[in-house]
């Protein structure tokens, strides 16, 4: 069997010789014209954005194959480390004895013969003339020295000097992003055309005082020298740069979302790669749009689909259906998890948060984590998400969000999809809620770090390391204890007990008793998925199993749809047909299985069979009603 | 009448060794050039009867370019501490520790300064002068640094002293002060570096003052008529052999480069043997300036060649 041709991971490796396939996008273009161009005395900086997995990261490390010495750091937390690790020791001592050569070889001509000691004391005064730095330049040259080497190069990487180090003027720690973007910039002045550096993963580049400054100066550097710089980030990086780092930056490439065409070209080169053939099958037209559109556009999201599709039919025709339904298994709920992982990630960074936060003990302002950073007002509420694949989907969201907001005034959002979002979906939700939505692939660690990061950078200033504090205190006595909460949750509940109740046929309904008898087994069933009162377990798992409180959500509008139908065909037989049409409009978009998390819990409840209760009262009841009406004469 | 190269130092193989007097009859070959014989002087007048050598010990630092005689110089000084004090009765030996670091190229200042005392043990055994019943107290601190030198009066025999030649501390003047605080009786330490400037030497001379008096040395390139004085003294001195004289206005060019004594040794010793090994008309001509620089190229090509 032919070998899946599609990375299942779909995450560009750093690898210098990276084989993945790449299409040439107008941007990649342009981007790899902007740093093949460049020229001593004449670098190139270049920023590129995209969203998460729109192949920045892929298209920088083949930037880097531009330059003898690449150079590539994800995000600028300990960049002094990345940076010169990047270079390593060899390159380096090899690149400063070369310099020594041209000292040498540049005395020779102007005297008869060269005295060793005045030619080191020229190397340093090269170096400080090109590092602008005195220290650098004194440690640059006793780098040529056996004995300081060592020294030298655990300094360069931003331990503190050791004693002897100290002793020859070496005397600061190079810690924090300036003193990287410094060391960068010595670099660049060391190695000119020859270094290409990429600063991925970059959310902004300003995280401490000087460093805005500090990454002008490199800016400057790397275009008087001739090397490249690419700094790569979400769209929101270029809005977190000053004006004065801006008009500094020779170009700007955003990535686009891949166009129909374009997954099409990717899949026959990565088939020509895979096979030698440059086929478009087993996809066709009709599945590589609907791959497009579920994915947004997205190279990540959609090389990964391409893989599962592929697997899912051996590498036989994948149909629109297919498409769908692997888009939906690629999403399978496993919201703990998603949650647990976040919070590592958020750990990691230090951040402060608090889970499972319901503002004002309201169940629809749920907020799965909400997260606090030193120094700044306010906080990044993170709600996270299945799919979002249709309106419905969509609506609840906003509704969401809407709640969140107006519960926490000063909370910046990011919503965190457990899967796929589809196009249409993605930019209702971004013109409604301002953000765009994270889809939780294999590194949504990443993803989300730089998202919250983001909205975190958005968040105003503040002196008092009390303010970050406050809207966790305020949440938590909003939130007051945990009892309100199921309290009022209690009261939902109730009240959607009471909509199955108002749905109950009436006795002097005109209904035909075998139509009546379907819509009752509807109402029965519904009415045993949501009878939780006196369980307080059920209660519990309303508050902290998401997926209850969506099956709730969707039990509700379920009960109300049929309610309508039933109301419809009840008023007038002759509206049946297009009554039947609305409902299964409607219920189409309310697939069963998003009620299995009630008919389990029920199932601990009272025995099993729930599910298989569901599928027999609902499934096709449209055309059961069509036919007990047909039947009734 | 044999042709000879007039710039050959007896008792050396290569032209370019420093001169050695403790070891060699070089005593008479020193030039006062650049600089140097001042330099001498100033050493001698620093250590005077030798009785703060005799009692606390000293210490000598030598710094100049690379080729401008600071071994030689060290040498000269080692030599004539070493007559005074046999003069005054002692006995008194040159240990010469500059390559102790050479095999195993320590990096840390304690490894290095542990190189130099593992090396000063098998020398002083070498040179039969440690007492025997303090040998194996000595063999077993042969590495720390701290107790040999605190404890060398008791290792050495009665009545014996130490010239110290130190591995040059490159850029390291902290090693420098090092030395002045572990220096002891009867002890000199003498070290030499191309690559510590003046303000290094102040900066140790700053670091020691409480404790010693920095004996600093300093040698340059050489100086307008130092060429001539070094080529008068090196042709008076062989007289039996066969060489050519140098063209007239060879000296003052030679002066105009600003050479250090390392260098003019250097092109001369080279240009007259290349002349030697043609040998057909040696002797006949003087030597020109374009003599000089074709063996110049001649040596660059030779080093430049892949």
């Amino acid at each position: 069997m032919t070998p899946n041709p599609f990375s299942p991971l779909a995450v560009a490796r750093v690898d210098f010789a990276d084989p993945a396939p790449s299409i040439p996008t107008t941007s990649a273009r342009r981007a790899f014209e902007v740093v093949r161009e460049r020229a001593p005395g004449s670098g190139a900086t270049l920023l590129l954005l995209g969203e998460h997995g729109a192949g920045k990261t892929h298209l920088a490390a083949a930037l880097t194959r531009f330059g003898h010495t690449p150079v590539y750091c994800a995000g600028v937390r300990r960049l002094q480390e990345q940076a010169t690790r990047a270079v390593g020791l060899d390159r380096l001592v090899d690149r400063v004895r070369r310099l020594h050569t041209d000292v040498v070889d540049t005395l020779a001509e102007v005297s008869v013969e060269v005295v060793d000691s005045v030619a080191v004391r020229r190397l340093e005064a090269d170096l400080r003339h090109r590092t602008d730095s005195a220290e650098f330049a004194r440690a640059l040259t006793l780098v040529l020295d056996d004995g300081f080497a060592e020294a030298v190069w655990e300094w360069l990487t931003g331990r503190p000097p050791r004693a002897e180090l100290r002793n020859q003027g070496v005397g600061r720690t190079l810690e924090g992003t300036s003193a990287a973007f410094e060391t960068l910039g010595v670099l660049a002045s060391l190695f000119g055309t020859d270094l290409v550096v990429v600063l991925d993963e970059v959310e902004r580049v300003d995280d401490e005082p000087d460093a805005a400054l500090a990454f002008q100066r490199l800016l400057e550097v790397v275009g008087a020298t001739g090397a490249a710089l690419v700094l790569c980030g979400g769209p929101a990086l270029r809005e977190s740069l000053r004006p004065a780092v801006l008009e500094r930056i020779g170009s700007v490439v955003r990535l686009a979302e891949w166009t129909a065409p374009e997954v099409e070209r990717y899949v026959r080169l990565a088939q020509e790669v895979g096979s030698g053939a440059p086929r478009l099958e087993p996809f066709t037209a009709g599945s590589i749009a609907e791959i497009t559109d579920l994915t947004n556009g997205n190279p990540r999201r959609v090389i990964r689909l391409l893989h599962r599709c592929w697997r899912a039919t051996g590498g036989a025709l994948v149909t629109p259906e297919l498409v769908r339904a692997q888009a939906v298994e690629l999403t399978p709920s496993r919201s703990g998890l998603v949650v647990a992982e976040a919070r590592r990630a958020l750990g990691e960074r230090g951040w402060a948060y608090e889970r499972d936060v319901f503002p004002e003990a309201d169940v629809d302002a749920r907020v799965d984590l909400l997260v606090t950073f030193p120094g700044r007002v306010g906080a990044c509420a993170v709600l996270v998400t299945d799919s979002v694949l249709d309106d419905f989907q969509v609506r609840d969201l906003v509704l969401r969000v809407e709640s969140v907001r107006a519960a926490l005034p000063d909370v910046l959002v990011v919503l965190l999809a457990e899967g796929l979002v589809r196009r249409a979906s993605a930019a209702r939700l971004r013109e409604v809620t301002g953000v765009e939505v994270l889809s939780a692939d294999r590194d949504l660690a990443d993803d989300l770090v730089a998202a919250v990061g983001a909205m975190g950078n958005r968040l105003p200033e503040t002196r008092l390391a009390d303010d970050a504090a406050t809207v966790l205190d305020r949440v938590s006595r909003q939130q007051s204890t945990l009892q309100r909460v199921v309290e009022r949750l209690a009261d939902r509940v109730d009240d959607v007990r009471a909509a199955v109740a108002r749905t109950r046929p009436e006795a002097e309904t005109r209904l035909p008793q075998e139509v009546e008898r379907l819509f009752v087994g509807v109402f029965d069933v519904l009415d045993s998925l949501t009878r939780l009162d006196g369980d307080p377990d059920a209660l519990m798992r309303l508050v902290y199993e998401r997926d209850q409180v969506e099956a709730f959500g969707v039990a509700l509008l379920l009960i109300r749809t049929v309610q309508n139908f039933r109301d419809a065909v009840d008023r007038d037989r002759r509206d049946l047909d297009r009554a039947a049409l609305a409902y299964d409009l409607v219920v189409e978009r309310l697939p069963l299985y998003r009620l299995y998390p009630l008919a389990d819990a029920a199932d601990t409840r009272s025995g099993p069979g729930s599910r298989a209760r569901l599928h027999l009262v609902l499934d096709n009841l449209s055309i059961r009603v069509v036919q007990a009406f047909d039947a009734a004469g | 009448m044999a042709g000879i190269n007039p710039f050959t130092v007896a008792g050396f193989d290569s032209p370019m060794q420093p001169l050695c007097p403790f070891r060699h009859e070089h005593d008479d070959l020193y030039v006062g050039v650049d600089d140097s014989e001042r330099q001498y002087e100033r050493f001698r007048r620093h250590l005077g009867d030798l009785s703060s050598l005799r009692s606390d010990g000293r210490i000598a630092l030598v710094t100049g370019d690379t080729g401008c005689g600071k071994s030689a110089l060290v040498n000269r000084c080692a030599a004539w501490v070493v007559r005074k004090l046999t003069a005054l009765g002692v006995t008194a030996n040159v240990v010469d520790a500059t390559t102790a670091l050479a095999a195993a190229r320590p990096s840390s200042p304690a490894e290095r300064l542990a190189a130099v005392t593992d090396h000063l043990f098998d020398a002083l055994r070498h040179l039969d002068v440690l007492e025997p019943t303090t040998l194996a107290e000595f063999e077993l601190n042969r590495t720390n640094p701290m107790r040999v030198y605190r404890n060398l009066y008791r290792y050495l025999r009665p009545d014996h002293a130490l010239v110290v030649l130190l591995p040059s501390p490159g850029v390291r003047w902290d090693e420098v002060v090092t030395y002045a605080d572990l220096r002891q009786g009867n002890v000199l330490f003498v070290a030499e570096s191309d690559a510590l400037g003046e303000k290094d030497v102040a900066r140790i001379a700053n670091a020691v003052e409480r404790h010693t008096r920095l004996v600093d040395l300093r040698v340059g390139a050489l100086k307008p008529g130092d060429v001539r004085a070094f080529v008068a003294d090196r042709f008076g001195r062989h007289r039996a052999g066969r060489f050519p004289a140098l063209a007239d206005a060879v000296p003052e060019w030679a002066d105009s480069l600003a050479l250090t004594v390392g260098q003019l040794q250097r092109i001369l010793h080279s240009t007259y043997e290349h002349l030697l090994d043609q040998d057909t008309d040696y002797g006949d001509r003087p030597v020109t300036k374009e003599d000089i620089l074709a063996d110049i190229r001649r040596r660059n090509r030779l080093l430049d060649a892949p």
